[in-house]
């Protein structure tokens, strides 16, 4: 054994000595936490922004299929559903949310607690939540609309393929005062 | 590095000695080889029969802990540090000479519901020395997900927390693994009907 730790002493050092191996500096691993935190920072933001835009598409939808009525669901209404239902944007999400817990997993205080996976994951769903009901409440509809006008061209291109005709909904700004959301729904209705 | 010097070092931490190499002390750190080289060829021990692929390894792991020596925190132990570099390298090794997909534990169904109660008890000594003389036997018959915490747990005398930091999963799962582990050992044992 004390030879094979003068031969591994022997070898290593002669590499560091010819240089043929060498420390990382630290500003490599500085930039390369900042990378992995920018990485963070955007698939948290684009889970956000496609779970808000699949909501977008089923509000934009309702109308047409009466889903949440009780009185009105049968067979036909759910398979109107089905055929809304954002299918590559559900998935997308899916993906998004997949890399943000591959990105996160190898730090100490994520997976020495397993539970802030499903704490993070609660925070997406309750920020997603907690937006499309400001939206709803305040009116301001033009948030949802980000993009739509082709200011970015990803975000534009799924306003066109999944909105079309939608784009520009009307009865959204001539909504009377603020309403609840299911009074928005009558009104859109009628 | 010379001799004398060498005597004034050994009462140095693991975490001293680091913090001296990523000052630039490259020298001192043959000293973390001297202190490695044995509990790592002996973890390697348990998951190769190979004694080329063991040296070829130890030397890997080095290597790379040199390489990436400034990424460690000295606030932190060093051991979980550099038994990760370790384990990645068996790993990666076990996967290029398995004929079969190899994977640890990328879907553990107890990863997303771990025992809230598999916190760590303490065995006393000669529990784990009686464990240990017959782990050596039948250690080749137990599934590859509890034979490296049990390596860990009862031959490197590791905490749950490091373990938890050289396979970087929860702690709680740590515990589940090793109540398996055993349970397991338990049932081997008993097939070979030792007492």
């Amino acid at each position: 054994m004390e030879n094979l730790k003068d031969d591994l002493i022997k070898k290593i050092n002669e590499k560091i000595k010819d240089n043929k191996i060498k420390m990382k500096p630290k500003f490599y691993f500085v930039l390369q936490g900042f990378l992995l935190m920018s990485f963070i920072l955007i698939m948290f933001l684009a889970s956000l922004y496609i779970g808000n835009f699949i909501l977008l598409i089923f509000h934009e939808h309702q109308e047409s299929i009466n889903f949440l009525r009780i009185d009105s669901f049968d067979f036909n209404n759910f398979l109107e559903f089905l055929k809304i239902i954002p299918g590559l944007l559900i998935l997308l999400l899916f993906v998004f949310i997949f890399s943000l817990y591959r990105l996160i997993k190898d730090h100490a205080f994520v997976y020495r607690k397993n539970i802030l996976y499903i704490i993070l994951f609660l925070f997406l769903i309750l920020t997603i939540v907690v937006i499309n009901i400001h939206i709803f409440l305040d009116r301001n509809f033009d948030r949802i609309r980000f993009g739509e006008k082709g200011e970015l061209p990803v975000v534009s291109y799924l306003h066109k393929y999944y909105r079309g005709n939608r784009l520009k909904p009307s009865g959204f700004k001539d909504l009377p005062n603020k309403s609840k959301v299911f009074r928005n729904r009558e009104v859109l209705n009628n | 590095m010379e001799k004398e010097n060498q005597k004034a070092y050994l009462d140095l931490t693991d975490e001293e000695i680091v913090l001296l190499v990523q000052k630039g002390k490259k020298d001192h750190f043959e000293l973390i080889i001297g202190r490695y080289t044995d509990k790592l060829n002996r973890y390697f021990n348990k998951f190769l029969s190979n004694k080329e692929d063991q040296q070829d390894l130890l030397q890997d792991v080095f290597i790379k802990c040199f390489i990436n020596i400034n990424n460690f925190d000295t606030d932190q132990k060093f051991s979980p540090w550099i038994y990760r570099i370790a384990h990645n390298e068996a790993v990666n090794l076990l996967k290029k000479n398995s004929s079969r997909p190899f994977s640890f534990d990328i879907f553990d169904e107890a990863l997303s519901f771990a025992h809230p109660k598999a916190k760590e008890d303490s065995e006393s000594d000669s529990e784990k020395l009686l464990i240990k003389k017959y782990l050596d036997s039948i250690l080749e018959e137990i599934d590859i997900k509890y034979k490296e915490i049990i390596i860990l747990y009862f031959y490197e005398d590791f905490s749950y927390k490091d373990i938890s930091d050289v396979l970087k999963i929860p702690v709680s799962l740590v515990g589940v693994r090793i109540q398996r582990g055993k349970k397991e050992i338990k049932k081997i044992l008993e097939e070979k009907k030792f007492n």
